[in-house]
């Protein structure tokens, strides 16, 4: 008889690393519909372009930094689809692939891999690309149909402003409804509100996420919008807040675990989203706003630790 | 209906109570019984017998020095050996072995003790051998003489059994309600105490049932409430129990007459009315015996020191194979490198697995943060494993590395499959040496000057 012999406990919950990532790739599903009807095929390709060199680059990093290969965490597709859902459908097919490499190498891969990374590799890896090719990664492109009134027909795919650019204008904004269902310019995923909730109603009710986050980040800006004087459904539907509030804000290794933690960190993404956007010259709020409260968390999780229940009794030195 | 949890975090796994129906049997018979000279928190007892000698069941065959309590015969015979050996504690202890003559002879100098005052009702306590039935193993006696400054005014029964699988406390309330209200009775005259709490899980009602009953029946109707709680892990570990149940949080390094409660598990109180009633000390102990590699599980009453192996064969057997075996509930149970190790006074579960997750591969923390959620001691469990690990004495310090209550919770919520409480486990002993370390330290700067 061999009896193995182990630290208890002895059972565990069915929940894993995979299953989690599995369950945010499903929530990231309805967006993908819609991307496709917005922007056509092309936003497929991007799509699968992104995801497969992360997956590639995250192979390659595991090789070369003789790390266990850890493709089978499924969190290589996560990063692909989210920073495909943060570019425009008509970007050039190789700039993907510069975004994963700077994504899964420059900021997982060179920090340990999974866990160990300080910042959503998606949204480091947007900026990055915004900032190296500016103008393709504002170059929006809808089906003619979806496009901003007074665009010209030259293809069934044309060029349009994001509504953002459309308010910074002055000129006509879409409806809401449009907004909310997507049907307008935008990067591959963020367009669709009704999308974006759909999935993250999802990941609520799987227990991937809690409400903290997305509610405390979409709620700062809309504060901020009303005392502002600015349309606070109008930008908590426009740019890429609630992708960002429901998908990239909640990374588990990038943000603060506690409730109080979460508070601040939700708080701290929409005050700068809301800075940036009323009185910056930027309309890239979301990303720079995840991306400094994401340097941040480490600090926010020393503020906001647990209370033992029944006291700390310190050593006496 | 139910109470307002009371103790924040704990996990809810699959109960798989699948003995609760089965009803309390007897295995009679054993060849042998391995009677263990400390199964009690505190001093090993000194053996009282020498082979060749012939015992009677409730015999004394070990003396108690210091914080410890009397060691009984089990089974009636011959003493075959009294030598030493290595318990799966990981520690060396006298064993007195006796070969069952199956005469079933009780000692004939066994009687009711008379118990006229507080001291003569603990002594009478420490008489019985016993023990915290819970899991813990701590003398009851010793509870029962807080130090001078403290003065216990609740006693609170723990009827919780959050583990999954056992069930023998439910089954010793179900079939014996009225041997618990008079053990509490007991309790309550003797130490002076007016008021009693039995706490029970919701998901035994029928248990809770004939508790109450039994209660209402009886003369301390009016000093006692009976508690049903909502399930949750790990509602029976005695600092979240304390919480649950009356609220009261016992500071850090403390224990319960801090918070002016005494403990008590009903496998404690039915066991102490059986002493004070017939004079039978703690020789026989109700387990569960399950898992999917045990053919007949069930409730049984075997005597202490009978091999693991034994009592499951006595029990019907082995359905499949054995690959992982036991001592208490999945949650906290200590696994069994054999079947041939000895029952003790506080084992209350022998699980015997054919089917169970093989220890997984650990991947990177993704900082989830299920396991701080899921600590009922409000600890940041990833935190101490890292500081665990890295033994580093300051971090285990500034994040209460000594508050674990080692309840696994967070090693079960993992989704990375870490070794979250087992690190920690071997973190707290680092940590004690450190302190030990210190104080050396300190000792050798007063010599010093």
């Amino acid at each position: 008889m061999n009896l193995t012999v182990s630290s208890s406990p002895h059972i565990r919950d069915s929940r894993t690393t995979r299953s989690i990532m599995l369950d945010v790739i499903i929530a990231l599903m309805p967006a993908l519909i819609v991307a496709f009807m917005n922007f056509g095929t092309r936003s497929l390709i991007i799509v699968a372009i992104t995801v497969i060199s992360c997956i590639v680059f995250e192979y390659l990093t595991c090789l070369v930094a003789k790390r266990p290969v850890s493709l089978g965490d499924l969190s290589a597709i996560v990063t692909g689809l989210l920073l495909a859902y943060n570019l425009p459908a008509s970007v050039p097919y190789w700039m993907p692939v510069i975004g994963a490499a700077v994504a899964m190498i420059l900021v997982k891969g060179m920090f340990g891999g999974l866990g160990g990374n300080f910042a959503n590799p998606a949204i480091t890896a947007r900026i990055v690309l915004l900032l190296s090719f500016g103008k393709a990664m504002t170059d929006f492109t809808v089906k003619f149909m979806y496009s901003a009134p007074g665009t010209i027909y030259t293809n069934d795919i044309v060029s349009s402003p994001t509504p953002l650019l459309l308010m910074r204008n002055h000129e006509m904004v879409p409806s809401y409804l449009k907004m909310f269902l997507g049907q307008h310019a935008g990067t591959i995923g963020e367009v669709s509100g009704a999308a974006l909730l759909l999935g993250g109603l999802y990941l609520v009710v799987r227990g991937v996420i809690d409400l903290w986050i997305p509610v405390t980040y979409v709620g700062t800006v809309a504060v901020m919008g009303l005392i502002t004087g600015n349309d606070p459904v109008f930008h908590v539907l426009a740019g890429g807040l609630l992708l960002g509030a429901i998908f990239m804000a909640t990374d588990y290794v990038t943000s603060p675990v506690t409730t109080k933690g979460k508070i601040i960190f939700g708080i701290g993404c929409g005050l700068i989203t809301a800075m940036i956007r009323f009185f910056g010259s930027s309309q890239e709020g979301v990303s720079f706003s995840i991306l400094v409260m994401n340097i941040l968390a480490p600090h926010i999780k020393e503020w906001t630790r647990t209370i033992p229940v029944g006291g700390i009794r310190h050593a006496e030195k | 209906m139910f109470e307002k949890h009371a103790f924040k975090g704990g996990v809810h796994p699959q109960e798989n109570k699948l003995t609760s129906k089965e009803a309390i049997k007897d295995l009679v018979g054993f060849a042998s019984v391995r009677i263990p000279m400390n199964m009690h928190v505190g001093a090993p007892c000194k053996p009282l017998v020498k082979a060749g000698e012939m015992v009677k069941i409730g015999q004394r065959i070990g003396e108690p020095s210091g914080i410890a309590v009397p060691v009984h015969a089990t089974v009636s015979g011959k003493v075959k050996s009294v030598k030493k050996e290595l318990m799966p504690s990981g520690d060396m202890v006298d064993i007195v072995e006796i070969i069952n003559d199956l005469s079933d002879t009780w000692d004939e100098n066994l009687k009711a003790p008379e118990i006229t005052d507080k001291e003569s009702f603990i002594k009478a306590v420490l008489d019985s051998g016993m023990i915290g039935l819970g899991g813990a193993g701590f003398p009851t006696h010793v509870k029962m003489r807080p130090p001078k400054d403290k003065y216990p005014n609740l006693v609170i029964v723990n009827g919780m059994e959050c583990e999954p699988y056992i069930t023998s406390d439910e089954r010793q309330m179900l079939e014996m309600p009225n041997e618990l209200v008079e053990g509490l009775t007991m309790v309550l005259k003797y130490m002076e105490i007016g008021k009693a709490i039995i706490g029970i899980e919701a998901n035994k009602p029928e248990a809770a049932k004939a508790v109450s009953e039994a209660i209402a029946a009886s003369s301390i109707k009016d000093y006692v409430e009976v508690k049903v709680m909502p399930v949750r892990y790990p509602q029976g570990a005695e600092k979240t129990f304390i919480q649950a149940v009356t609220g009261r949080v016992i500071p850090a390094g403390g224990l319960p007459h801090d918070v002016n409660v005494m403990v008590l598990n009903v496998g404690t109180v039915i066991n102490l009315n059986n002493y004070f009633k017939n004079g039978k000390p703690l020789t026989h102990k109700v387990i569960t015996l399950s898992g999917d590699a045990v053919k007949n599980p069930g409730n049984y009453r075997v005597p202490v020191g009978a091999s693991i192996e034994e009592i499951v064969e006595k029990s019907g057997g082995l359905k499949g194979e054995a690959r992982k075996a036991l001592m208490g509930g999945p949650m906290m149970g200590v696994a069994l490198p054999s079947l041939n190790t000895p029952l003790l006074k506080n084992n209350n579960a022998i699980l015997i697995f054919d089917k169970l997750a093989k220890p997984t591969e650990e991947l990177p923390c993704i900082n989830c943060g299920r396991c701080v959620r899921a600590c009922p001691m409000g600890l940041m469990p990833t935190d101490l494993d890292n500081a665990s690990r890295k033994n580093d004495f300051d971090r285990m310090d500034s994040y209460a590395i000594m508050n674990c209550v080692e309840c696994g919770s967070c090693t079960y919520v993992c989704p990375s499959k870490r070794q979250l409480v087992q690190n920690i486990r071997l973190g707290k002993a680092e940590y004690r040496q450190g302190l030990e370390a210190i104080k050396r330290a300190k000792e050798a700067k007063e010599a010093k000057n």
